[in-house]
């Protein structure tokens, strides 16, 4: 007794000299929270990151103290490091500002960056890509709109869509198995103009994370990836503004101190002109969008801290076409042709994060999504309108407990409250009779989620991160429930060189149903119900890291190998509009997909960028398609490749390119028809023969896109005695510069010679464009 | 001032690039066209003559839906006008001669139609060396009991409702196609066959399977809005499981143009290296005189 009592007395000793210092990090000049900044201690090799609020703790052992006392150094690229000598004789909390970089202090950028390469090359991570706007902003575009979609396509793993949209299809996944997360919320249409443009707006984004596998237990919900999104916050020191105006659109983003250094406010809009630019040129085209972001934080007391996130985002399409013949007599007799197609996206977040202790972080969230959409047609003195919309509502709550800088753990769970509201028809006028109103299925849905993860540095070598997500659906009838397991591992070869592997099983219980001919913003977003299982994949990792430091130069190899169960696809013959009994016509079945990416990414110097490489496999396999056989997945693209390149020329000047190749896509071709009596025998049908399941390919295609910056003076804002700064860029850049079609469909169209052949048109060729950016 | 000249210079220069938009020129694909082969569909015609109509499938660079008819230069490419079609039952094979001025239709007259026989169909085409076989089973015709039509009007509302009953046989599974048609043709003014809706021609075909009917004798009824015309003809047969399923696939599959909003569908056949469909099902015909 006498002995355990010594060990108590010994551990209790030792424990309570154990000293924490633990607070945020921030950006000096803006306020802005720096996520995954290094905070760790000279003396020894013991450090941690920033949480993705910027909050981080390191718990220091007396060993690690020298006299009491120790060098805390915290670095972040493009930041001037911070080095700190503390008396550590209890637990402290210090909040620190970092100062962003500028050309004198370049060898603490150096510096910087390389130990943040360091760390990602000694991190468990791995099929994951981190991007930041302003490493995206240079980077061509289309119509000279960023586009972070359009730049998630070009890294390994990711293949985009038809020419120009938005989709994104990840490691042999279908486009509805990605999750979208806008500041936690979640995001169910991703693109303006049916898919061209994203509804990302630049100016109002921080950074992107973009998952592939490895997937962290407090992700969950779909299948294929997870693209984090943070919005800015604001700066909360001084008044800011900045914007852009190119050919297609123009933005305004302001950033309002609420109170310095407590708390801020940030409101940035976007509006296309596209309807106008194409009145110039005589080719009308009523549409046109637009999209608000919104960001409030507030320092509530030194261990609170609120955030409130909204977007907003709207499409419109209107075409009016009066008969003057027919003038409207009232209001239920229009008199003309009136179409339109609207199109929205609402997000609000409300966060709270809270310090417990000195350990243990919190952030709940409140989180509200509603995506809607309305199809209406006036002719004449009939009416229809076609609206659809899914509304969620729920609540996350997350902790990050900072044991000691071996051990990070991180917990919490989420509910979320779904209602789908599909197909609600309204008619008035003869119409009616063919198509009556309907309300719609409404479907109300719950999803749940536990999870646990925790990292844990063995030694020197061996990392390990394991979690388990529990989650859980209940639809009518029915209560759907899984686990989760995920795990990553890390081993260190030498100084430059680690091994990672992962495993992680995911379930989707909802589903967006597609045509395998043609995507649109008008596809459905449905739950799972009694009949219809969730989807589950299980994804096997292994990559190797190679860090070439002094050229900083990271080259990442993966190979991954993902199985797929309970897939959804349309039974053949199906109809696709205003089908409410769309579950019968649903079929399950299971896919694979395997593949290896290589990416070298250079991060640092004048010349920066990536080559990134996939060759890749996606098959499917339904009972009821393709006369039971195996059969490619439509984005079954083999190779796929991008060269992005950044050059700073001069003081002024920048240059960027980016270069694309990818194999064709694939798709079920008619390749014959028949005539048969019909059964009538009043007459005569053709009937199509079509090829096996996505048995044809498109064929390959490449792209030069380039984009030249030239960096302003600064003026005075709008010749105001008041000296201001209003710092200007010129974006002057060119899509598709080589004018070559990238194919999205076939077509057959006749021949001279009086037969028909087939050809694959493009849908953009060579464009250029020019935009103005400014700050203030 | 030349500074500032220059700056608008440029400008304009710039926005003129807005009109510039070159469209690259299409890439050629070859695709790979399916294998011709002959098309098989036949029918029981009054006069209980077994009809099978022959023809070859063809290439979708040959012909384009949008044309919008069948001209006769096409008709005489696909029927088949020389080849050998013949019928085996019970041991005895009978041959098909060809319909006298119409390409590509084979009868028998002399074939007995036998409730419960197999009848297995052998057809070859002497310029192509192409041949296909199928087998087909004839099935009971099915026992109309009553059928009749009504008028009814509301308000400027004229709907005409098609009621008829029939036996089921209890003993089996059972499958049944019922037709509605109009007695017009579908010809085009030069001698082809016109593809296009015509919403003056009734052709409504529906199949139903017994496995929701809860009696022996079953009533149904079928509905037209606005129909002129007095006289409206139904046929009702039972037919397989496999015709069932290839009607069924015919009708999710629409017409070609529906084909975008539609997935892409094959078709079932029980020709062996062939289209199409061989079937036996012995129509029982009525005509309806609506007053």
């Amino acid at each position: 007794m006498k002995k355990y009592s010594l060990l108590f007395f010994f551990f209790f000793t030792w424990y309570s000299y154990s000293q924490t210092i633990s607070g945020t990090i921030k950006d000096k000049n803006t306020g802005e929270d720096l996520s995954f900044a290094l905070v760790y201690i000279k003396e020894g090799n013991k450090g941690t990151s920033s949480n993705a609020y910027g909050f981080y703790s390191i718990t220091l052992n007396p060993s690690d103290l020298e006299e009491g006392k120790v060098t805390l150094v915290v670095s972040f690229t493009g930041y001037k490091k911070i080095i700190k000598v503390i008396e550590l004789t209890k637990n402290i909390t210090l909040d620190l500002r970092m100062e962003s970089s500028s050309t004198k202090l370049k060898e603490f950028t150096v510096e910087a960056e390389a130990k943040e390469e360091m760390e990602e090359l000694k991190s468990t991570e791995m099929s994951r890509d981190n991007l930041k706007m302003e490493e995206m902003r240079t980077l061509p575009s289309l119509g000279g709109e960023t586009d972070i979609l359009k730049i998630a396509q070009l890294l390994p793993g990711v293949q985009g869509g038809g020419e120009g949209s938005t989709g994104m299809f990840v490691r042999g996944g279908d486009a509805d198995q990605n999750l979208v997360l806008l500041d936690e919320a979640i995001v169910y249409n991703v693109g303006h103009l049916f898919g061209f443009f994203s509804v990302f707006n630049p100016e109002a984004i921080k950074d992107m994370t973009l998952l592939k596998g490895a997937f962290p237990s407090q992700y969950g919900g779909r299948l294929s990836s997870v693209l984090d999104i943070t919005m800015k916050n604001g700066n909360d020191s001084k008044f800011h503004g900045s914007g852009g105006v190119g050919l297609l659109s123009s933005r305004l983003t302001l950033e309002i101190p609420i109170k310095k250094e407590k708390g801020s406010l940030l409101i940035a809009g976007r509006r296309t002109y596209i309807d106008q630019v194409f009145k110039l040129i005589g080719a009308p085209l009523p549409y046109y969008f637009y999209d608000l972001n919104v960001k409030a934080n507030y320092q509530i007391t030194k261990k609170d801290r609120i955030y409130y996130s909204l977007y907003f985002g709207k499409d419109v399409l209107s075409f009016e076409e009066r008969n003057l013949e027919n003038e409207p007599d009232s209001s239920e007799n229009f008199g003309g042709i009136d179409f339109g197609f609207k199109l929205g996206n609402w997000t609000n977040t409300l966060r709270w994060n809270h310090v417990f202790t000195p350990k243990l972080f919190s952030n709940i969230s409140l989180i509200n999504t509603n995506f809607n959409y309305e199809i209406n047609g006036d002719i004449v003195s009939n009416r229809i309108r076609i609206s659809s919309n899914v509304i969620d509502i729920g609540t996350k709550i997350d902790f990050d407990f900072f044991k000691s800088p071996e051990q990070k753990i991180k917990f919490g769970g989420a509910f979320i409250n779904h209602v789908f509201r599909p197909n609600i028809v309204t008619t008035t006028g003869n119409i009616s009779e063919l198509l009556g109103s309907s309300r719609g299925v409404k479907q109300v849905t719950q999803e749940m989620a536990l999870y646990g993860n925790m990292e844990h540095e063995l030694n020197p070598k061996y990392k390990i991160s394991y979690g388990l997500r529990i989650t859980g659906s209940t639809v009518k009838g029915k209560f759907y429930t899984g686990l989760e397991p995920r795990v990553a591992g890390r081993m260190m070869l030498n100084e430059k060189s680690a091994l990672k592997a992962s495993y992680s099983r995911m379930k989707q219980y909802m589903h967006r149903v597609s045509s395998s001919t043609v995507t649109l913003p008008t596809d459905l977003w449905y739950p799972i119900t009694k009949n219809i299982q969730p989807q589950i994949s299980d994804q096997i990792a292994a990559g190797y890291n190679y860090l070439f430091q002094k050229k900083s130069i990271m080259i990442t190899a993966e190979v991954y190998y993902k199985w797929l169960q309970n897939l959804i696809q349309y039974r053949e013959g199906a109809s696709l509009i205003l089908n409410n009994d769309f579950e019968n016509e649903l079929l399950q079945g299971t896919g694979d997909a395997w593949g290896f990416e290589l990416m070298v990414k250079k991060e640092r110097g004048k010349f920066t960028g990536w080559i990134s490489y996939t060759l890749s496999w996606a098959t499917r396999d339904f009972d009821e398609l393709n006369g039971g056989s195996k059969f490619w997945a439509k984005y079954d693209r083999r190779h796929t490749g991008s060269i992005v390149a950044s050059y700073k020329l001069s003081k002024r000047w920048a240059a960027s390119a980016v270069w694309v190749y990818q194999t064709g896509s694939r798709f079920t071709a008619q390749n014959g028809q028949y005539f048969m009596p019909n059964s009538t025998l009043t007459g005569v049908d053709v009937v199509p023969i079509y090829t096996a399941r996505n048995a044809v390919q498109m064929s390959a295609s490449h792209r030069l896109d380039l984009n030249f910056v030239l960096n302003g003076r600064e003026n005075r804002l709008f010749g105001a005695k008041k000296k201001r700064k209003l710092v200007g860029e010129w974006h002057f850049g060119c899509y598709n510069t080589y004018n070559y079609a990238q194919p999205y469909r076939v077509n057959i169209v006749p021949t001279e010679s009086g037969g028909y052949k087939y050809e694959q048109p493009g849908l953009f060729g060579f464009i250029p464009s020019v935009a103005y950016n400014f700050k203030f | 001032m030349k500074k500032q000249i220059d700056k608008y210079l440029f400008l304009a220069i710039s926005i003129c690039f807005l009109f510039i938009r070159c469209r690259p020129e299409p890439l050629d694909i070859d695709l790979p066209q399916a294998e011709q082969k002959l098309v098989i569909a036949s029918q029981i015609i009054p006069g209980n003559l077994m009809t099978v109509i022959v023809s070859k499938s063809m290439d979708t660079k040959g012909f384009n839906i949008e044309d919008g008819s069948l001209s006769q230069d096409i008709l005489s490419q696909l029927l088949i006008d020389s080849g050998i079609v013949t019928i085996n039952y019970n041991g005895i094979t009978d041959t098909l001669r060809k319909a006298a001025g119409v390409p590509g239709v084979f009868v028998s007259a002399g074939t007995p139609l036998l409730v419960n026989t197999r009848y297995n169909l052998f057809v070859k085409d002497w310029q192509t060396g192409m041949s296909v076989t199928s087998s087909a089973y004839m099935l009971p015709q099915v026992l109309l009991d009553t059928v009749f039509a009504e008028t009814i009007k509301s308000n400027e509302l004229s709907q005409t409702k098609i009621s008829y009953s029939f036996y089921d046989p209890p003993t089996e599974k059972n499958w049944y196609m019922i037709n509605f048609y109009s007695p017009n043709g579908s010809s085009s003014s030069s001698g082809g066959i016109d593809l296009s809706e015509n919403d003056d021609i009734l052709k409504e075909t529906i199949i139903v399977s017994d496995e929701n009917f809860q009696n022996h004798l079953v009533n149904k009824s079928y509905t037209l809005s606005d129909w002129e015309q007095d006289t409206i003809f139904m046929s009702i047969s039972s037919i397989s499981e496999g015709y069932f399923d290839y009607l069924n696939a015919r009708l999710r599959g629409g017409r070609l143009f529906t084909s975008l909003v539609r997935e892409p569908i094959n078709y079932p056949t029980n020709i062996h290296e062939g289209y199409g469909f061989f079937t036996t099902h012995y129509p029982t015909i009525s005509m309806i005189i609506i007053e």
